[in-house]
């Protein structure tokens, strides 16, 4: 099963810990003054096979979990749901999605996503705010992550995989 | 299960701000405004083409002595300016009044929404008001309530005894009315309600400040 990707990297600001994340390519919210416009299209060229995804993922033993962002996570909910399964039970994972909670609840497949991972920050972003966390549920789906990471602050980290530099975390507070 | 949020208080909506002026009996109208430094300025220099210092959209509207200008300072959100016509001993007093009562006339409306979406949904539903605040009690038996109280800029809204994600659907209006996406202020992540989904029950946080 194939699944569009914009970047993967190795994170310490894209959740709790050392984090293995997951950008997926294709958005169809594509909300104003988004900051990752980038990762919008969809362009299933950058797909991967999400076997050989879970299998990077559980080769790597220092990782504490994965985040999937985006693009939009639950736009691939069936092949998010099987990559979640594939993936050590040991490991946390975190959704950041731009659908709503009254949006995800009316779709079997995005309800199926979220139960399936520990935590997900729900909700559309909106440049007006202060943090693009602002306005945002947090979803706390096990207890398994702790919700103070969460609090929004700043913080950037620049991330080396296969010569591949990427910037990720939250840049500045508009 | 409750749910109580605090935001600063601010005018948002030009419909709303059009039924305020209607529910206090003024004719309002929508005019471009300028702001002039002094007197001087304005009765003089404005005499002679002079625009003044700023110009704004402002919904626009007289009581007695009084106009009163709902100045459009940003994408959704305005700024009341009451200047007098002639100058008068109680000035500061009346306006302060004026103000006053254009804002609860404003809160009035986002209410009035409350109770639409309300009656909508076909819940009974009675409003009690007193000085600084409003509760809209509803359900079947009136066994739930929503009070609004505002003080010094300020809003605070409470739900009591609503389950479920009900009371966030039922404040998202007044919030929209009331309050500015900027004017939120945030320290933690607190629990807003619990959410069953099929077999499990899910935690629902937001940004509380």
């Amino acid at each position: 099963m194939l699944l569009p990707t914009n970047n993967i990297c190795y994170s310490t600001v894209n959740g709790p810990g050392y984090r293995f994340v997951l950008w997926v390519q294709g958005c169809k919210l594509n909300c104003s003054g988004c900051f990752n416009p980038e990762t919008h299209s969809y362009n299933s060229e950058t797909s991967k096979d999400i076997k050989n995804i879970a299998s990077e993922i559980n080769s790597n033993s220092l990782i504490e979990g994965v985040t999937i962002s985006g693009g939009e996570p639950l736009d691939y909910a069936i092949e998010l749901i099987e990559l979640i399964k594939m993936i050590k039970p040991g490991l946390t994972s975190v959704i950041f999605t731009g659908y709503t909670i009254k949006e995800i609840v009316k779709d079997v497949n995005k309800v199926k996503l979220i139960k399936s991972v520990d935590m997900v920050l729900a909700g559309r972003y909106n440049k007006k705010f202060e943090h693009p966390y602002l306005g945002k549920k947090l979803l706390n789906i096990t207890g398994r992550v702790d919700s103070s990471y969460f609090l929004p602050k700043t913080s950037i980290e620049y991330s080396i995989n296969l010569n591949k530099v990427t910037k990720t975390g939250i840049f500045k507070i508009q | 299960m409750s749910h109580c949020t605090k935001f600063d208080f601010k005018y948002t909506s030009e419909e709303a701000i059009v039924k305020a002026f209607r529910k206090l009996d003024i004719k309002c109208s929508t005019e471009l405004v300028s702001e002039f430094k002094s007197e001087f300025s304005k009765q003089v220099l404005g005499k002679l083409g002079f625009l003044g210092n700023k110009q704004y959209r402002a919904i626009c509207g007289i009581i007695g002595k009084y106009n009163i200008f709902l100045c459009k300072i940003g994408e959704n959100d305005y700024e009341l300016f009451i200047e007098r016509s002639v100058v008068g001993l109680n000035d500061n007093e009346e306006m302060k009044k004026l103000s006053d009562d254009f804002q609860r006339a404003y809160i009035e409306v986002a209410i009035d929404e409350i109770v639409k979406k309300l009656d909508k949904g076909n819940m009974p539903s009675k409003v009690e008001s007193s000085k600084n605040k409003y509760t809209v009690i509803f359900g079947s038996s009136y066994e739930y309530s929503l009070i609004i109280s505002f003080e010094e800029g300020k809003i605070t809204e409470e739900v009591i005894g609503v389950k479920g994600d009900f009371c966030t659907k039922l404040t998202e209006d007044i919030e929209n009315i009331l309050s500015h996406p900027t004017s939120e202020l945030v320290t933690e992540w607190k629990q807003e309600y619990n959410m069953q989904i099929e077999d499990q029950k899910i935690q629902v946080l937001s940004l509380s400040f």
